[in-house]
This record gives C-alpha cells, sequence and structure tokens, in this order.
C-alpha cells in the first residue's frame, strides 16, 4: 500500500510539557526518618516518571529547597534523563519558605518564557509544596510569596498542592497559599504512597486533550 | 473552478477508548459557493461528536446561502454574532432533540467559503488554517488554544463569538486553502516557527488533479499512515483547491516535479522526461507495464520502477495491471 505522506514529511514538534516544582522543606526539623522517607518518595518519583515513555519526555521536574538560611535550587526545570538519579537531600537550619516559593515562581516564569520563545506548548503549571513546620524566614517574602501564588491561582494560571508533614506543619499558612484547595496532612511518613500519586496525576495530564477535564485520582489515603 | 475534500480518522485512543471520531468535517457546494468547515468535539463534552456534525453542516450551508451578505457586511461583529446565533439555534435544537445539555455539543471551528474571486474564513478555538497564494504556502490563522495546552475556545464558550477570527478578500493568487484539527496541525504545522509542512503544497496539486473518490481515498491514505501513528489524538482535513490553476505534471518546472515524486535529490534530465513519457502515454489510453515500456522503449525493471513511483506518489493510478492517468474532473 503506497502511502502519499511518509515520515519525513512531518513536522517535529516538541511534546508538550508539565512544569512540576517541588518545594520541599529541609529544615532541621526533617532531620532523621523524615528526611530519609522523603528522598525515598523523590526516588520513587523519579523512577515512575522515567518508566512512562510519554511522560518522561513530557513532566520537567524542579526541585527548590528550603532550610538553612535560603531557598536553594536543587534543580531547575528539566526532563528527567534515563540515566538521571534523585537527588539527596539533607536536613539542616531554619524554614525559608517564602524565600522558596517566590524562588520557584521565578524559575517557573522563566521557563514559561523559554516555552513561548521556543513555540513548546505546556499545561498549566504544579507547585508542591510540603512543610512539617512553620516558616521562619523574611515575613516581607513570605507575604509576598502568598500573594503572587493567589494571584496566579486566581488567574487560574497555576495548581498548588500544600502538603503538612507532621502534627507540627502549620496547616493555616499553608492554607493561604491555596484558599480553594484546603492543604492536606501527610499520613505518618507515606511520602512514597504521596509520590506515587503525583506521578500518576502528572501523567494523565501530560495526555489530557484540549476541552477534557483531568480527573485525578483521590487523595485520601 | 474550486472544488473540494476531506476526510476524518479516528485517532488510537479514541479506538481503544470505544469514543468515536470527535472530528467532523463538510463541504458544500450550492448558489455559486463552494465551502469547507471542520469542527473539533471538545473531549470531555459526551456527545460532541454530533456537536460537531450539526456545527460543520450548519456553517457549510449557511456560507452557501448568505455569502453575499457576509461580504457586503463591513460590520464584522454583526457577521461573527449572526454565524454565532446560528450555531446555538442549531445546536439548541439538537440539545433539545438529544436530551442534554449544550454544553455536550461543544467543538471548535474552522470554515472556509469562495464565490467568484472573493473568499470569506473563519476560525474558532485550535487547529490551523492555511492557504497557497503562487507558489507560497501561509498561515491565515493560527491555533488559538490559550495559555495552556489543553485548554481552548469553543463555539459556545463565553466571548466565543469575540473570539472568531474572520477574514475575507479577493482571491488574486490564491490557489488553494486547508483546514486541520489540532490532531493534525500537531504533523503538518510547525509551532515554533509558525509554517505548514510543504507536502500540504504537495496535497493541493495532487487533489487538484483527481476525481473526487481518488481524492477521499487519497486524503484517507494520507492520515491514516505516518500521521495516525504520530499521534494517538482525533484526526482531520479539509481543501478547496482551484483545480484549473494547478498545471498538469509535465507543465511543472523540475524542481516541482521531483516535490511531486517525493525524490529529494537531483535526478537527471533524461530520467524526468521517462516520467513525462509515461504521462504522455497514458494521456491516450490506460495501458499495461509492457504496453507502455514499448512505447517509451524502457527495460522492464526500469519500466517498473518508474510506474511505482507515479503510482505510490498519487499521480497515477493501476488496477489489476493497467495504469490509468489521473483525470481532471
Amino acid at each position: 500500500m503506497y502511502s502519499v505522506v511518509n515520515e519525513s514529511d512531518l513536522v517535529d514538534n516538541p511534546t508538550p510539557r508539565v512544569p512540576v516544582c517541588l518545594c520541599l522543606d529541609t529544615s532541621g526539623s526533617m532531620d532523621g526518618d523524615p528526611i530519609n522517607e522523603l528522598n525515598r518518595g523523590i526516588h520513587q518519583f523519579y523512577e515512575e516518571i522515567k518508566a512512562d515513555e510519554v511522560t518522561m519526555y513530557s513532566a520537567e521536574i524542579s526541585i527548590v529547597t528550603f532550610g538553612g538560611d535560603d531557598a536553594e535550587c536543587i534543580k531547575d526545570f528539566a526532563t528527567l534523563d534515563a540515566s538521571e538519579s534523585a537527588p539527596t537531600l539533607d536536613s539542616r537550619g531554619g524554614t525559608p519558605m517564602g524565600e522558596a516559593v517566590n524562588m520557584a515562581l521565578d524559575m517557573l516564569e522563566a521557563r514559561k518564557q523559554q516555552y513561548k520563545d521556543a513555540g513548546v506548548d505546556y499545561y498549566q503549571p504544579w507547585l508542591v509544596l510540603m512543610t512539617d513546620g512553620m516558616p521562619n524566614g523574611d515575613a516581607s517574602e513570605l507575604s509576598r510569596s502568598i500573594q503572587r501564588t493567589v494571584e496566579m491561582l486566581n488567574n487560574k494560571k497555576l495548581t498548588v498542592f500544600p502538603i503538612g508533614i507532621g502534627d507540627e506543619a502549620d496547616m493555616d499558612t499553608l492554607e493561604k497559599f491555596s484558599p480553594k484547595r484546603k492543604p492536606l496532612r501527610l499520613k505518618g511518613l507515606k511520602f512514597k504512597e504521596f509520590f506515587a500519586w503525583l506521578s500518576k496525576s502528572v501523567s494523565k495530564t501530560s495526555q489530557s486533550m484540549p476541552g477534557e477535564n483531568v480527573k485525578l485520582d483521590p487523595t485520601s489515603g | 473552478m474550486w472544488k473540494a475534500a476531506f476526510c476524518a480518522v479516528t485517532g488510537r485512543e479514541h479506538i481503544v477508548e470505544g469514543i468515536p471520531c470527535q472530528d467532523k468535517v463538510c463541504s458544500a457546494l450550492q448558489n455559486g459557493v463552494a465551502a469547507i468547515a471542520l469542527c473539533d468535539g471538545a473531549g470531555s463534552a459526551k456527545l460532541s461528536h454530533y456537536g460537531a456534525e450539526c456545527t460543520a453542516q450548519t456553517v457549510c450551508d449557511y456560507l452557501c446561502t448568505h455569502f453575499d451578505d457576509m461580504y457586503g457586511n463591513s460590520d464584522a461583529r454583526a457577521v461573527r454574532l449572526a454565524i454565532s446565533e446560528s450555531i446555538l439555534s442549531t445546536l439548541t435544537s439538537l440539545s433539545q432533540k438529544l436530551q442534554c445539555n449544550i454544553s455536550d455539543l461543544v467543538s471548535t471551528l474552522l470554515f472556509v467559503a469562495v464565490k467568484d474571486t472573493a473568499f470569506i474564513a473563519g476560525h474558532i478555538g485550535d487547529g490551523v488554517m492555511g492557504y497557497l497564494k503562487g507558489d507560497n504556502l501561509l498561515v491565515a490563522s493560527k491555533p488559538n488554544n490559550g495559555e495552556f495546552a489543553n485548554t481552548t475556545v469553543f463555539t459556545t464558550s463565553s466571548g466565543a463569538s469575540s473570539a472568531m477570527r474572520l477574514m475575507k478578500g479577493t482571491l488574486n493568487e490564491v490557489r488553494a486553502f486547508v483546514i486541520m484539527s489540532d490532531g493534525t496541525e500537531a504533523s503538518l504545522y510547525d509551532k515554533r516557527h509558525k509554517s505548514l509542512a510543504p507536502v500540504l503544497k504537495r496535497l493541493m496539486n495532487l487533489l487538484a488533479w483527481q476525481k473526487e473518490a481518488n481524492a477521499q481515498a487519497m486524503l484517507q491514505n494520507a492520515l491514516s499512515g505516518a500521521i495516525a501513528r504520530a499521534t494517538g489524538d482525533d484526526l482531520s482535513i479539509a481543501f478547496l483547491v482551484k483545480s484549473d490553476a494547478f498545471p498538469s505534471f509535465c507543465a511543472l518546472s523540475k524542481a516541482e516535479k521531483l516535490a511531486m515524486l517525493g525524490i529529494r535529490h537531483n535526478i537527471s534530465n533524461h530520467c524526468m522526461k521517462r516520467y513525462d513519457n509515461i504521462l504522455s502515454c497514458l494521456s491516450y489510453r490506460a495501458m499495461t507495464l509492457r504496453q507502455m515500456r514499448h512505447k517509451i522503449h524502457l527495460k522492464p525493471s526500469r519500466a517498473q520502477k518508474y510506474a511505482d513511483r507515479l503510482v505510490n506518489q498519487g499521480i497515477i493510478n493501476e488496477t489489476g495491471g493497467v495504469y490509468y492517468p489521473i483525470e481532471k474532473s
């Protein structure tokens, strides 16, 4: 059977991207089991993303941590290489949450501009914010980060998943970042279960079509 | 003379999930107007395939009936509103008949109509519209996805009427139009450079030479092969071509002939002449390969090679070992 149009006739457009920022508390209180389980969860997240051929080319992961005196970009937005390993995070110091969220939002805006310049389509970005305590960084940075996040939420420019770890997590502050979606408290140290849900959700989003409502699996449990 | 050709193919993902093709395309030739319309039903709308079909037909009929009024009206807003109201009216009737909400029937929309030396075209949502002016393949309307890949505007979205891109003008050197859904756009529209794949020009040329049945088969072939393998989404495309504006194969330049033959390197004039000779033979009557090679003095393997390429590129037909010319209708 002849073919009027061949592979070589087609345009090779880049895969639409799902930018996902993990904004993670690595303060001193995360020392011990919490940081170990968080590292295992991130490792599993990486492996599940890499195992799905469509998601691997679509999901762009960035990691910003807040511990010590300042926020730190561990990984800027990029798809995962097949050989790429998850970073191992250490815990230390304070909880500069506002600084970290502002850094994450700045990185996101820069990445979106790169997408636009390169003609790359993208889905609504995700911000996963996880903390086990109260923010104790600069108050004005915290206030600014909350304002920016809520503005983006109201304009439907961002999806936020605020997650409290343990009993000491400041759920009130987390709720300020996400007035419409109540923050969730992680059950115990079930990081692996959470990141398994996150990778499935990213996969569903990366395969959605225009006009399709993406129904994520429930987060209970 | 303008002729229309169109095709829609169910995407692999829809086949697996048992969802009908939500891309619908139609054409109309009435009152001196040639029109095409293409609608892509919303993924989340359970009956959007019905809505897409209804909308495409409504718009084609509207264009054929109201072309002169639309073209002569300098108030673009009023024209957009009239089209939108026509669509809404039909969808309302359909929603009552199917006992569903209008939101279950929504779709995107692209349309083009030509009459004499004038054209009208419109676009709501994603998908792409292009045209061939002289030898230049150009984009008339880019996809309107909004900021995110899985969002777009639909025919009944709030502000759809004002979001509709509406164009009109004189044809001048325009020889063909093409409209396609986002599934097809993924393979035939370069998002970075905002340009259309050159293969569309070849398809336009081939369609200008084909009879309607052959044109449909050719488009089915085009969408069902490499393009369908590149995406799981539904695929659809429609063309309006001015058949008498496209020269016969023998009248094309060498570069154009190479493009039509799908040959990416230069060949000798002597080799090119063989293709011309085969087509000349067939312009008189259908022939077998043996008859052809005797006429133009070719070895069997050589004659087979040239004939195969002409058949593969849709320039001639072959049935039961007999080769036929493609006739202009």
